[in-house]
């Protein structure tokens, strides 16, 4: 796909964590937050694509990466053809006009001491696209279009003056008066009320029509993202789980977490209330992302191949320990404090008990458990330093063509 | 049916700003009985947080409160503080949207489940720390965190601590203020469960406040539509949602972007100012059936079903 308007291959950022060097030394070196882990996509001229996430899944970090908001750990972007990954600040400026961006809180985004005119004709001045006179006559005309009406009456208002949606529409009238090629949207009606979000969405529709930019609308509403998008990413701890046609994720998901998030979507119809299965604890830290699969841990069809490991079989304890009864039983195995974790391993130091019968009790407690995670140990040992629990390494992941769309899961 | 848990007739409350009396909750009336979840809804603005805090009166001073209050027959608004203090926080308890402000960084979780127990019981700290491991431990969180501080937990942790402290005391009532507006989607439906749950366990009533109809059709059992500081519509939400008699509620339903949306529909306008709210019915400068008598008279609050109220001049040819 050469035609292509930005092309992302492999992108990676990471967010260095600045620790103390005593933790630097406890560590290894610093850590980092894995925002970004290897994401692929590109826009076609013309489409929106929808990238779909919880909070920290990276879509936000990747809408600023791609327009050189923040710089890429590694990995290329290609916009209209040319790889802008390393462009200096200067070679970008003639391209930021065709690249713009709407952000999630429109009170945030203008300039309160600048009038709602001067902000949506700046871009004009700062690119020098159109001397002051012109850029005034260009913002009444999109003030216009967007629906900032009367435009001269409009023009002089403080952003102080204006509703939440006006405000919005204003950001918009700003990323368009260039005409740009490309608008990446981070959640551009999360901040709206419901009874205005459809005429923000529908304004965006109806410039699209006009002047046909690209969109990269980033939103962790999914309903929404159906409404309004082509093609559709869906995120996971920077990582694209699935990837591909709107119509055909929303009418088949493939990805466990795909399913897991359309089912949790409320559903305006008191009829048709159900118990939902969903995916169990939260998002990990991104510090730290999971091996293998990075849902593995919440995933409700995992596998042993999924990628358990050493901090699986600790966070199992502490659940199975939430019952007094079974705590009490499995005392000595206790407290939770007691085990540390590296890669696929779990560890327990043993000092007053006796190594083997502990690793008897394990075992027995792994063999009575069925689950892929107990089927994912390799072996549960005495070593010198204690008692420890070793995971096989998981089977590798890449993506895969499934059904008119790219699917990052064993299961396929 | 017995004494209803709360009851609120002609509820007014006015917040003093220089540019005058905001009229954020504007004469509001209805009776919650025991067990029962009632859902408020409404956009940024209509006064449904108001309404929460003047239940517990957590309001800043020189705010006006008018009409009646009634908790389990008591009126709150004649209480003396100190009785008032023993009623909140055990009888009737509060979520908020967003939990990390609501926790205090520099206590543990511990120090905060014995400071609520103990304000209201006198227990020993040790009969305290061993309750508050229990109602974690219903939450899914293990007592070995019961150390740890707010910082070190997940915003779906956080809330959930909030929920067991909320609930340690079983209270007969439950406020929730926006309790998932924070949370991802999944999180939102597993503490959702979790409110469903308790609620049938403990018989406890919840008043949901949220903007999300979503939300309210999963878990409510009625449903009131707040628009301006005015109820404008009361039922049960098979009812609301099936048949919704008052335009604004009938244009918020079909402005709700869901997954089976078929085309958006957006509501011309937008919410009043409430210090200089428009004349009688407030909602028709933006309603698409307004005739004169909506200019000029306040419509009347109408049982137009069993159990289904709304106030509309022409509520019946909605019918």
């Amino acid at each position: 796909m050469t035609d292509a308007i930005l092309e992302v291959h492999d992108l990676v950022k990471h967010f260095p964590v600045k620790l103390p060097g005593i933790a630097r030394i406890l560590w290894g070196g610093d850590l980092a937050v894995h925002a970004i882990d290897g994401v692929s996509f590109s826009l076609r001229p013309g489409e929106i694509f929808g990238l779909v996430g919880e909070s920290g899944c990276g879509k936000t970090t990747v809408g600023r990466t791609v327009l050189r908001l923040l710089e890429p750990t590694s990995g290329t972007i290609r916009f209209e053809g040319m790889d802008i990954t390393h462009l200096k600040e200067r070679e970008l400026r003639p391209l930021r006009k065709r690249m713009q961006i709407i952000f999630q809180d429109p009170h945030a985004s203008l300039n309160p001491g600048m009038t709602i005119g001067q902000s949506i004709a700046d871009p004009l001045i700062i690119h020098e696209a159109a001397d002051e006179r012109e850029a005034k006559r260009a913002a009444l005309e999109i003030m216009t279009e967007v629906g900032l009406a009367p435009a001269e009456q409009m023009y002089g208002k403080y952003p102080a003056d204006l509703s939440g949606g006006q405000k919005q529409r204003a950001v918009i009238a700003r990323a368009m008066i260039l005409k740009p090629q490309l608008i990446v949207a981070d959640e551009p009606v999360a901040m709206l009320d419901m009874s205005i979000r459809s005429r923000v969405l529908e304004l965006m529709l109806d410039l699209k029509r006009r002047y046909g930019p690209t969109y990269l609308f980033i939103t962790h509403d999914l309903a929404t993202a159906k409404f309004i998008c082509d093609r559709i990413a869906i995120m996971y701890l920077g990582r694209i789980v699935e990837i591909g046609p709107s119509k055909a994720i929303y009418a088949d998901p493939k990805h466990p977490y795909t399913r897991a998030l359309l089912e949790a979507v409320p559903v305006p119809d008191p009829t048709r209330r159900g118990r939902k299965v969903l995916p169990r604890g939260e998002v990990p830290d991104a510090v730290h992302p999971p091996a293998g699969c990075r849902f593995h841990p919440r995933c409700p069809v995992a596998m042993p191949t999924c990628g358990w490991e050493g901090r699986d079989f600790v966070d199992f304890l502490e659940l199975r320990w939430l019952s007094a009864e079974i705590a009490a039983a499995e005392a000595a195995l206790g407290p939770i404090e007691e085990w540390t974790t590296a890669g696929p391993i779990a560890r327990r130091r043993v000092r007053d008990a006796d190594p083997g019968a502990l690793a008897v009790q394990v075992r027995a407690i792994v063999g009575d458990v069925e689950s892929p995670m107990t089927q994912a140990i390799e072996a549960v040992e005495v070593e010198e330093e204690g008692l420890v629990v070793r995971f096989r390494p998981p089977a590798p992941l890449e993506p895969k063509e499934v059904e008119g769309r790219l699917v990052e899961c064993l299961l396929y | 049916m017995s004494e209803p848990v709360l009851e609120a007739s002609e509820l007014r409350v006015y917040y003093h700003t220089r540019r005058g009396a905001v009229r954020a909750v504007d004469g509001v009336s209805f009776a919650m009985p025991e067990g029962e979840t009632l859902g408020v809804v409404g956009e940024t603005g209509c006064g449904k947080s108001t309404l929460g805090k003047a239940i517990l009166r957590i309001l800043p001073p020189r705010t006006m409160i008018q009409g009646s209050l009634r908790f389990l027959g008591k009126d709150l608004a004649s209480l003396p503080p100190e009785e008032l203090r023993k009623i909140r926080g055990k009888d009737i308890a509060l979520i908020f949207q967003d939990p990390m402000t609501r926790l205090d960084p520099l206590f543990t979780i511990e120090d905060h489940f014995v400071e609520t127990i103990r304000a209201h019981q006198d227990v020993s700290k040790a009969e305290a720390v061993e309750r508050a491991a229990k109602a974690l431990a219903s939450m899914g969180i293990p007592e070995s965190r019961l150390k740890h501080y707010p910082h070190e937990f997940s915003g779906g942790m956080r809330q959930r601590i909030m929920i067991a402290m909320s609930l340690v005391m079983n209270p007969k009532l439950l406020i929730a203020d926006e309790p998932t507006t924070s949370l991802d989607v999944i999180v939102e439906a597993q503490i959702l469960e979790i409110l469903e749950d308790l609620r049938r366990v403990y018989k406890m009533s919840l008043l949901l406040i949220t903007h999300n109809l979503g939300i309210v059709a999963e878990v409510c059992d009625r449903l009131a539509v707040m628009y301006a500081g005015k109820f404008v519509e009361l039922g049960d939400v098979r009812d609301v949602f099936r048949k919704p008699i008052h335009p604004y509620t009938q244009a918020l339903l079909a402005s709700t972007i869901h997954l089976e949306s078929k085309e958006l529909y957006s509501i011309d306008g937008l919410p009043p100012d409430l210090v200089d709210p428009p004349p009688a019915c407030r909602f028709h400068p933006r309603c698409t059936y307004a005739q004169e008598i909506c200019r000029t008279e306040d419509p009347a609050w109408v049982e137009y079903r069993p159990g289904h109220f709304a106030a509309c001049h022409f509520g019946k040819d909605f019918l």
